[in-house]
């Protein structure tokens, strides 16, 4: 009998997975194709345009980045009478990130490039829902501004005082550098900002 | 002990039909409750790019006002020291998503259909290159 109980309060549960893809995985096998000090043009016809591009003091960089979320919830039933209608749900995720940078003098010569990949710990979530439900518990809304953050820079005229104040540091521009996705705002050119995103 | 004996197969029969009846009540409300989703959006710029092979902007020969034309306005506008970046983005979003007692499951993929071109000082083609990305149009 506890043995029935057990597992009905497991199928009464459940448990969910969510993934998330934000474009193709980066062909870093090709990477050793281009050499420092080649023309800007050779890691264009390699690569394709960048996902994010940014003029720099001397130069310009290029940046490719793949970003892969894997979110998973596990479910419990409740003991008692509230077991009927709420469940229990935790939920962690990982972000895997492919990244590639190139670095461009002002004559479009490669003066560095790097790639890199890596798995980081997106977070965890906890949350008491009705019967069961499958949306995202984490906040990995960091990694998930990939190549379309562009596509938001007229919202810069809406943030925050101290963000309006870091203007000139500002890497959401295209003007003043790059970041990685995921990239907390507390260090670095966004320290500034820091408490005023919210 | 005997009597436990006699009852056995009487229990036995009991828990079989028990667990009968639960199954027809159980299968029909798990389909029921089970449900699946699909949904797509596509953001940024038409990819109108991909109707014009690359190689008929000619590097030292197209103009700003060409590439304007053909394409329209561009995504982003990169200003460099010594030249313009045009940036075109097409942004496709498409996700799944399969709903059931026991398990559910979501599956989101977001695609950039992207081409990039590089102006001089002069307004005239430097480069141009197209994503391997390509979202069909």
């Amino acid at each position: 009998m506890m043995a029935a109980l057990a597992v009905v309060a497991l199928c009464g549960s459940g448990c969910a997975s969510l993934e998330k893809r934000f474009g193709e995985p980066l062909p870093l096998e090709r990477f050793a194709e281009v050499e420092t000090g080649c023309h800007y043009s050779t890691v264009l016809q390699r690569f394709g345009p960048p996902m994010r591009m940014a003029a720099l003091p001397s130069g310009m960089a290029f940046q490719y980045e793949y970003v892969r979320i894997d979110e998973r919830q596990f479910g419990m039933t409740l003991p008692g009478a509230i077991g009927k209608w709420l469940k229990a749900v935790f939920a962690s995720a990982d972000a895997k990130v492919e990244t590639m940078l190139f670095i461009f003098d002002d004559e479009g010569v490669l003066l560095g490039a790097d790639p890199e990949t890596y798995t980081a710990d997106a977070g965890a979530g906890f949350s008491m829902t009705l019967i069961f439900s499958v949306g995202s518990l984490t906040d990995t809304g960091d990694y998930e501004a990939s190549a379309d953050s562009a596509m938001t820079w007229g919202l810069g005229l809406t943030d925050p005082l101290l963000v309006s104040l870091n203007r000139e540091q500002n890497l959401d521009t295209g003007a003043n550098g790059l970041q990685l996705s995921g990239t907390p705002d507390a260090v670095g050119q966004h320290t500034l900002e820091s408490g005023a995103r919210q | 002990m005997m009597l436990h004996g006699h009852r056995r197969p009487a229990d036995t029969e009991y828990r079989t039909m028990s667990l009968a009846r639960w199954t027809l009540l159980f299968v029909p409300i798990a389909l029921l409750l089970t449900g699946c989703v699909n949904y797509g959006s596509v953001d940024g710029v038409d990819n109108l790019w991909r109707q014009i092979p690359a190689d008929e902007f000619r590097p030292g020969e197209t103009t700003q006002a060409e590439v304007l034309d053909r394409l329209g306005p561009p995504s982003q506008l990169i200003g460099l020291q010594d030249g313009v970046v045009f940036y075109y983005l097409t942004q496709k979003t498409t996700g799944t998503g399969r709903v059931f007692i026991v398990w559910n499951q979501t599956r989101e993929r977001s695609l950039y259909d992207r081409a990039v071109f590089f102006f001089d000082a002069e307004g005239v083609l430097k480069e141009v290159a197209y994503s391997d990305e390509v979202i069909g149009r």
